[in-house]
């Protein structure tokens, strides 16, 4: 279906960075936290937010093809 | 002004003084999240460019089956007039027998009707499409603005901190000194990350001679901002002590 691999590259990205900054050993809590909210969160919500338009453009798509195969 | 106690600083920005292996596990987490900070952007641009690239393409492959059965419905309505046409010169001409060029006529308008709904149809769908491609394309603008933004605010701060790191320990500093001044790196280089890094010398009170954050404008982080000056005052003021490693004595102040 439209958009699928995107949406799939999408998900992984969160998650491959997600877990990469879930295993920043030897950095304090409030390190962490300063980062995350200041560097990473931006990232991962901007990568949110792309991931919903996404799912949104591919079901506005699935009833653009449903409409075209209905005859 | 009363200056905290050195652990108390250190706890203040919840890093108690560092090991050796510490700054070096650091090191390796600022080095991975880098690179994660980096593939992440390239994973997101080859999305953005694939879900462009999809979107233009669905788009595409409505309008075009939009014009199709335009021409269609056009033909349809050529064939429908045709056949009406043939059946009013039928009747003008009083003849026995039109049934066939009624039939005729009935059937053409069925399959005028059918056109009209199927291009009715293909019409809704490129308009969808065509609105899912305009609100996805904004999204993209934005996404790719704030992937570009941020993921380059990141790397420069792990950049610098990767490097700072590398720098330590300083010749001429105490032990407990360079776990603060490790740990106060770290918080110093998040605060200030996306900023002009270039002041930042080689001797023992230049890692910490930093501007006020220009980006940043939160509580939070003005709050930590004047705990790293303080920090700075602090390394400065140990800096020119010839004993080195009384950092606490001069920490706890007045």
């Amino acid at each position: 279906m439209t958009l699928d691999d995107p949406i799939r590259q999408v998900e992984t990205a969160r998650a491959e960075l997600a877990k990469v900054a879930g295993s920043t050993h030897g950095w304090s809590d409030r390190q962490r936290q300063t980062f995350d909210g200041q560097r990473l969160k931006p990232l991962d919500e901007a990568g949110a937010r792309l991931s919903a338009a996404l799912q949104k453009a591919r079901e506005q798509c699935a009833q653009a093809e449903r409409l075209l195969s209905s005859r | 002004m009363i200056w905290p106690a050195a652990s108390t600083i250190s706890a203040a920005y919840g890093c108690d003084p560092v090991s050796d292996d510490l700054v070096k596990a650091e090191a390796h987490a600022v080095r991975a999240l880098r690179h994660a900070v980096g593939r992440y952007a390239e994973q997101i641009r080859e999305a953005v460019v694939g879900a462009r690239r999809e979107v233009t393409a669905a788009d595409r492959r409505a309008h075009e089956a939009a014009e199709h059965r335009r021409s269609e419905f056009q033909r349809r309505e050529q064939e429908l007039k045709a056949a009406q046409a043939a059946l009013a010169q039928c009747l003008r001409a009083s003849g026995p027998d039109c049934d066939g060029l009624r039939q005729q006529v009935s059937a053409a308008a069925q399959r005028h009707a059918e056109a009209r709904q199927s291009l009715d149809r293909a019409r809704k769908a490129a308009q969808t499409t065509a609105a899912a491609q305009s609100d996805l394309v904004k999204v993209l603008q934005a996404v790719e603005a704030t992937i570009g933004e941020h993921s380059s605010i990141a790397s420069s701060a792990l950049a610098s901190l990767d490097a700072k790191l590398a720098e330590l320990p300083h010749p001429g500093i105490g032990h407990t000194l360079q776990g603060i001044a490790a740990g106060a790196l770290v918080g110093a280089e998040i605060a200030i990350a996306g900023m002009d890094l270039s002041r930042i010398g080689g001797d023992a009170a230049a890692p910490f001679n930093v501007n006020p954050p220009v980006r940043d404008h939160s509580i939070s982080q003005a709050a930590e901002h004047q705990a790293v000056q303080e920090l700075f005052y602090l390394a400065e003021k140990n800096a020119e002590d010839p004993s080195p490693g009384d950092t606490r004595g001069r920490a706890e102040g007045p």
